[in-house]
């Protein structure tokens, strides 16, 4: 179009028009003069004037129009030169406009391809791919919001998920451990019943394997158990334990030094971290057989080692379970896929918490071999089986006062368990004295038939014997009974707990007993009742005649004895 | 032990697990108030003996009932009665029940120790 125009000047040029013109006017002023000539000079001169003025006059005019022809075509040159200058940078902002498209379209697809999927995964975001300079500032600060709220959303939608999910898992958890809690309770109260008991064992095993569901859960949330034992724990008890909280707990089969133990912190985690394991072994393993569980001590701590009898894992399952087993990959909830790894996945959280090392291997038996190392800073030497208990001479060592070491429930205890610098003592002094006697043991056993109806009858012969030589453990016991009836731990234990020390000590200082035991008792009134007394007496326990409604103390009455009978015996 | 969210109070090993989910004794003699006692010599215990197995036997060197081991082990007693009758099955518990009527005292004596004692008032 800027060249179209530009031929017309020179093509209406006619280079033959202007010598044309001259040479006509000339030849008109040629021809004319001839003619003229016969009018006279002035008319021939004046003519010949006019003739030449209008010739200058042409060659002026044909100088101008040269002029004004050379003019257009710089102005047509001028217009060209700007047209292709135009051309030009509309060329270059094309191709600026294509590459920016391009820029923008390469950012958009590292965004849709990387960055957006880093965000919605919750990993580290990667960078825009190309500069702000280059892409320009508007599209890159976009971007950046864009993600920023995606990931904002997602974190925000993940948490309360998570909290819906830990919160959900808590109350299954804890309806769990009512259950657990109430058949306990209720195997206590009818322990001559078998059939009683074995229900409550079925319901105390489904109820345990869904608290454990249940904590797997809250593991996969990233929370910890709440839930904290207080002793420490032998390690293969730890593994019994966590057999406990499968289907196939039977087929547990355990070995190992029963000495070696874990600190109490990291009971729960390894008895979940074992029951996971376990679960997983015996799911896979040939279901009659059993599962072997190896627990021996190694230089560096103490190893566990389960053992399948599956088909084991291939290579690449193999390595992607090792790598969720030692904790180096931890799953959340919504990364679990199938059943072996939820487990999987919880054994390598827990593993990653406390610093258990945990590898997974082809097992000799042709399944898997599960190997956790529990470090030595948590393992404790237990005291052998047997050996706490208050069987064996203990020292006479007075315990600490009862009340400073563990808060009464009942307000029964510290009479029967403190020992001879106590109320007791001053109890035991005025037993020796039959009117002080009297109040005494009135308010002894009012105390202590208001707190434990069964308590009292059986612990009252006893109640009086306190300053015994072995005073020291049952009071220990006692701490630990009392902390357990205070959290609303069924009572038997604590009850036997209580009793017990007093006929030990009955049995080495049996003089004392003698004088003492009234002194908890229903002083006899009349000679009949006396008699009664007397002969309940050496019957055993059985102090309050008319109460033999509680079977336990009628059949407890008639062991008591043993203390007289095997005098001679032990 | 306790437990922050619920009541639930009780060993991490629990009973079924004890007994291997056994409920019954295998010898229906034992009761509460059984007599229990370690054999003489002793006997060793198995390796695969549990620590509640190893703990009955050593207690029992001394005589012992049934019901006071069962309070020293912290379980319910109808448990310490499976894993008692097992030891007397394996031959390293034996048990005697009830106390013999011999070992009782006279009733004679009995009656004047009475009086003696009412003389004294």
């Amino acid at each position: 179009m800027a060249r179209s125009p530009a031929p017309s000047p020179r093509s209406r040029r006619s280079p033959w028009l202007w010598p044309t013109t001259l040479v006509a006017a000339l030849a008109a002023f040629a021809v004319a003069i001839v003619p003229i000539t016969r009018l006279g000079t002035g008319v021939t001169s004046a003519y010949s004037v006019i003739a030449l003025l209008v010739f200058v006059c042409l060659l002026v005019l044909r100088a101008q129009h040269r002029r004004a022809e050379s003019d257009v075509v710089r102005h047509g040159d001028e217009t060209r030169e700007r047209e292709a200058d135009a051309a030009r940078r509309d060329t270059r902002w094309r191709s600026h406009v294509q590459h920016q498209a391009e820029l923008v379209r390469e950012e958009v697809e590292h965004l849709v391809k990387e960055r957006l999927p880093a965000a919605l995964a919750r990993t580290e975001i990667p960078g825009p791919l190309h500069s702000p300079e280059r892409l320009g500032e508007g599209v890159t600060d976009w971007f950046g919001r864009l993600l920023a709220e995606v990931a904002e959303a997602v974190d925000h939608r993940e948490e309360s998920q998570r909290l819906a999910l830990v919160e959900l898992a808590s109350r299954v958890q804890t309806s769990a451990h009512r259950i657990q809690a109430a058949v306990t309770g209720l195997a206590d109260r009818y322990p001559g019943d078998a059939d009683l008991l074995e229900t409550t064992m079925q319901v105390d095993h489904a109820a345990t394997q869904q608290a454990r569901h249940a904590q797997s859960l809250k593991v996969l949330c990233g929370e910890w158990p709440g839930q904290q034992w207080q002793k420490p724990l032998a390690m293969v008890d730890v593994v019994r334990a966590a057999s406990g909280r499968i289907v196939a707990y039977k087929r547990v089969e355990v070995t190992g030094d029963p000495d070696v133990g874990v600190t109490p912190s990291v009971v729960e985690p390894l008895i979940h971290l074992l029951a996971e394991l376990l679960a997983n072994a015996t799911e896979y393993s040939p279901p009659r057989t059993g599962v072997p569980v190896t627990v021996r001590t190694v230089q560096r701590g103490a190893v566990i080692e389960v053992d399948d009898g599956g088909l084991g894992m291939d290579e690449y399952r193999l390595a992607e379970a090792r790598e969720i087993v030692s904790g180096s990959r931890l799953l959340g909830v919504g990364e679990v896929g199938e059943i072996p790894q939820t487990g999987f996945a919880v054994v390598g959280r827990f593993a990653d918490r406390h610093g258990f090392q945990i590898d997974l291997g082809p097992s000799p038996y042709g399944g898997v071999r599960a190997v956790v190392l529990v470090p030595t800073g948590v393992l404790e030497t237990l005291a052998p089986a047997g050996t706490t208990a208050p069987v064996p001479p203990v020292p006479q060592v007075p315990q600490v006062p009862q009340p400073t070491s563990a808060p009464d429930a009942t307000g029964t205890a510290p009479e029967r368990t403190a020992s001879g610098d106590g109320p007791a003592a001053d109890r035991q002094a005025a037993a020796q004295q039959p009117a002080a006697s009297d109040a005494v043991s009135e308010s002894a056993a009012s105390e202590s038939a208001a707190t434990e109806p069964v308590a009292s009858r059986s612990a009252a012969p006893g109640s009086a014997a306190a300053p015994a030589p072995d005073v020291s453990v049952p009071a220990a016991r006692d701490a630990s009974v009392h902390d357990a009836s205070a959290s609303g731990a069924p009572a038997l234990p604590s009850r036997i707990g209580r009793r017990l020390p007093q006929r030990r000590s009955r049995r080495d200082e049996y003089a004392p007993a003698v004088e003492a035991a009234p002194t908890a008792l229903t002083p006899p009134g009349t000679p009949e009742q006396a008699g009664d007394w007397m002969e309940q007496f050496f019957e055993g326990g059985r102090v309050v005649p008319t109460s033999d409604s509680v079977p336990y103390e009628g059949q407890d009455g008639s062991s008591s004895p043993t203390p007289d009978s095997p005098e001679g015996l032990t | 032990m306790s437990e922050p969210d619920g009541e639930y109070a009780a060993s991490a090993l629990r009973p079924y697990v004890i007994t291997k989910g056994r409920s019954r004794p295998s010898r229906n003699t034992i009761g509460v108030e059984t007599l229990l006692i370690a054999v003489d010599p002793p006997r060793d215990v198995p390796v695969s003996a549990t620590r509640e197995e190893r703990a009955l036997v050593r207690m029992c060197e001394r005589l012992l009932s049934l019901v006071e081991a069962a309070a020293h082990l912290e379980l319910p007693v109808s448990l310490v009665k499976v894993l008692a009758s097992d030891l007397v099955d394996s031959g390293h518990l034996s048990a005697r029940s009830g106390v013999p009527q011999a070992v009782l005292p006279d009733s004679q004596l009995l009656q004047e120790v009475l009086d003696g004692l009412r003389r004294l008032r």
